[in-house]
């Protein structure tokens, strides 16, 4: 009996080596020598010197971390709401049953497995100022051309709007699958006691799509905490509106690979993982409150 | 104990599998000594590699492999590269990172080369060789020099029938035409790219500023002409005669004048073969040289082949550069147009590449050259100068606060780099 035990852990243990082993060297340990490059005044070519806290006093009187930790924030607030709102939105309305069901949640799902590359080229072109298709379509209606992405007014929010649309797919389907687990009978239980769509929606739907909304909730503060590429490929260093639209890891991008101050560069990354625990953990401790299981 | 079976067999079939695709390919290079060639330009590809084709030929045994990364992550991912040990053994290599990569002995010297005549110092430029030379030890082989020239459409010209910019155009000729280009069209006469060399870096050396001094050591925009340059630009950002930041952020000048949006601009020589690549434009634009203010200057800038020093194939790398160096290489990359050769005699060649072009418009201003400006931290203090003339040509700061403001903090990176 005990031998079998032994043997039963030990494929087990076997079966998931690959993947412990993988993410001890690509995440575990990067994440402790970060912590201590933080410490170090790491530049170019991988020389580097202890130099205690120096990093991070120097982050505190940097106004450009204020900056950048300004604008992450505006993006988070905008981008989660407004994302998870429309995300299920779709999925409920793809939930129902209408003509060309599958071809729509494709559409819906693309932008999610497009390169968000492609994505930011695409949209750069779209709201270009003199060429882009948004400004066309606004002379219709007797606006004037305007350049979003590089007007420090709107860059930030022109960014937002496409990863809101990017983001779309991915918690599509995730809320889909939960939306697919809600019982029929509650509806129809509901619908003999004279309740419409609406009154069904807000005390059926939402509170049993409570735990994928928790999930999808989660991840996405996580993921718009860390908005890195679209920004980067959307508004470069010499836009006017770098500054207002400049995320925590796009400093930390310009610090670590183009000024070469990387063990600055560590310092911010820190910083960044402890907001994003602390939300995590705010989250978690509502999910308590929030969630019905 | 099936379960074990199952999956002993399904291991080994994977080993199988991946044991197949490694030995496919071991093959093919197990002979052959390869060198990685790391560059930025994919327009100069088919005519580095018809070079290189050459090359092996003449030296069976040796295969070249060329690695176009686009120039904006050109630098992240060398540096990356050269961290981790894994440089390409032959990279190119320009003025901003030499010494960078000089001081942290990342590139091998190739003195030995000018030693035994294989390369002649005397048939590149002096500014170049001067460039590329660190600790008394030539570091890079000259490959081509840019420069800056003035760009105009002739179609808008001859319907507004104003006279061309030529060789003997001032700055006053050149903005008034642009005003009236202005005030005809509606659409602009002349754009600025706002990214330092093609742009302002021009304009102040030919307001007879310095963005650096010559000795590197301190910062240029305490001068006066300095000052004046950057005043004037923010005149023509006022007065709208060209397009302001925000425009150039969403179109490139490189962009407008190919859409013929704007009618002049300056382009550097690189654009060449862009714009004649363009079955709108090639045939309705010429260039002059840049237009004269209190002298003929223009920025010269040139690339060189750099070779790693950790590289397996030292003895190699050293023959390609030879190669790349000779006059032949030159001839070659001087006839495409591509980019102007740093071999003196090579450049004749490169002005008669386009016959319905004046590419004299260049090669004018190199006797007029002024030295690229950097140091050994050229990426620092670019950032703090970029930060602070967006701010003027944003109107946030007048010219003359911003230039203390650069020149204060500019001062600061350069001593610490002592």
């Amino acid at each position: 009996m005990r031998k079998d035990k032994f043997q039963n852990s030990m494929w087990a243990y076997l079966m998931i080596a690959p993947l412990v082993i993988g993410i001890g060297i690509f995440y575990i340990f990067p994440f402790f020598q970060n912590l201590y490059f933080s410490l170090t005044n790491l530049g170019a070519f991988g020389q580097f010197k202890y130099i205690g806290f120096k990093n991070y006093e120097k982050l505190m009187y940097d106004p450009k971390m204020y900056q950048a930790l300004k604008n992450t924030f505006v993006y988070v607030l905008f981008s989660v709401p407004l994302g998870i709102t429309c995300s299920t939105l779709v999925a409920t309305m793809l939930n129902s049953k209408i003509k060309g069901l599958t071809i729509y949640r494709v559409l819906y799902f693309l932008p999610a497995v497009t390169m968000p590359t492609a994505i930011a080229m695409v949209w750069r072109w779209m709201y270009n100022k003199e060429f882009g298709l948004l400004n066309q379509f606004l002379n219709n209606f007797g606006f004037e051309s305007r350049a979003w992405l590089s007007d420090p007014q709107t860059a930030l929010y022109a960014v937002i709007v496409v990863a809101i649309w990017s983001n779309i797919g991915y918690n599509m389907v995730i809320l889909l699958a939960g939306l697919q687990g809600i019982p029929k009978m509650y509806y129809e239980a509901a619908k003999i006691d004279g309740a419409g769509p609406v009154t069904c929606f807000f005390k059926i739907t939402l509170p049993l799509l409570s735990p994928s909304l928790f999930f999808v909730t989660v991840m996405s503060f996580i993921n718009s905490f860390q908005i890195f590429d679209l920004v980067f490929m959307m508004v470069n260093r010499t836009n006017p509106a770098f500054e207002s639209s400049m995320t925590i890891v796009y400093f930390f991008y310009t610090n670590a690979f183009q000024m070469s101050e990387r063990g600055y560069a560590a310092a911010i990354a820190v910083v960044l993982f402890i907001i994003i625990m602390a939300f995590t953990w705010i989250q978690l401790k509502l999910q308590k409150k929030l969630v019905n299981y | 104990m099936k379960k074990i079976i199952l999956s002993l067999l399904s291991l080994g079939l994977l080993t199988s599998l991946t044991g197949c695709g490694s030995d496919e390919k071991t093959t093919s290079s197990n002979k052959d000594k390869v060198l990685k060639l790391a560059l930025w330009d994919a327009n100069q590809k088919p005519v580095i590699e018809s070079m290189i084709s050459n090359f092996e030929k003449e030296n069976p045994g040796v295969k070249v492999v060329v690695e176009i990364t686009p120039f904006s992550q050109y630098w992240t991912k060398l540096e990356t590269a050269a961290t981790g040990g894994q440089l390409q053994d032959i990279f190119w290599i320009n003025a901003p990172n030499f010494t960078k990569y000089a001081k942290a002995n990342m590139i091998l010297p190739i003195q030995d080369l000018v030693d035994n005549k294989s390369i002649n110092k005397d048939s590149f430029p002096e500014g170049m060789i001067k460039m590329y030379t660190y600790d008394n030890k030539l570091m890079a082989a000259p490959k081509d020099i840019d420069t800056t020239a003035l760009w105009y459409n002739k179609e808008i010209f001859d319907s507004l029938k104003l006279q061309y910019p030529n060789d003997n155009w001032t700055w006053n000729d050149m903005v008034t035409t642009a005003k009236e280009i202005k005030n005809k069209t509606g659409n602009y006469g002349l754009a600025l790219g706002f990214a330092g060399q093609e742009d302002y870096y021009e304009i102040i050396s030919q307001f007879g500023g310095r963005v650096i001094s010559p000795d590197k050591k301190t910062s240029g925009f305490s001068d006066p002409n300095t000052i004046a340059a950057v005043k004037e630009i923010k005149e023509l950002l006022d007065e709208k005669v060209i397009p302001s930041l925000g425009e150039i952020a969403d179109t490139r000048s490189s962009d407008l004048f190919q859409s013929q949006k704007v009618a002049m601009t300056y382009s550097g020589s690189w654009m060449v073969k862009q714009y004649m690549k363009n079955e709108i434009i090639k045939d309705k634009v010429d260039l002059a040289k840049l237009p004269l203010k209190t002298k003929d200057a223009a920025i010269i800038h040139g690339l060189g082949y750099a070779i790693y020093s950790q590289t397996k194939h030292p003895e190699e790398a050293k023959k390609l550069v030879t190669y790349l160096s000779s006059k032949d290489s030159h001839d070659t990359q001087a006839k495409s147009g591509i980019v102007i050769p740093a071999y003196i005699e090579s450049q004749e060649i490169w002005t008669e590449s386009y016959p319905n072009l004046n590419l004299h418009g260049y090669s004018k201003m190199l006797p007029n050259g002024i030295e690229y400006p950097a140091s050994l931290n050229t990426g620092k203090w670019e950032d703090v100068m970029n930060e602070y003339l967006n701010k003027v040509w944003m109107g946030e700061l007048t010219p003359e606060k911003a230039c203390e403001i650069i020149n204060e903090k500019m001062n600061a990176i350069l001593k610490e780099e002592v």
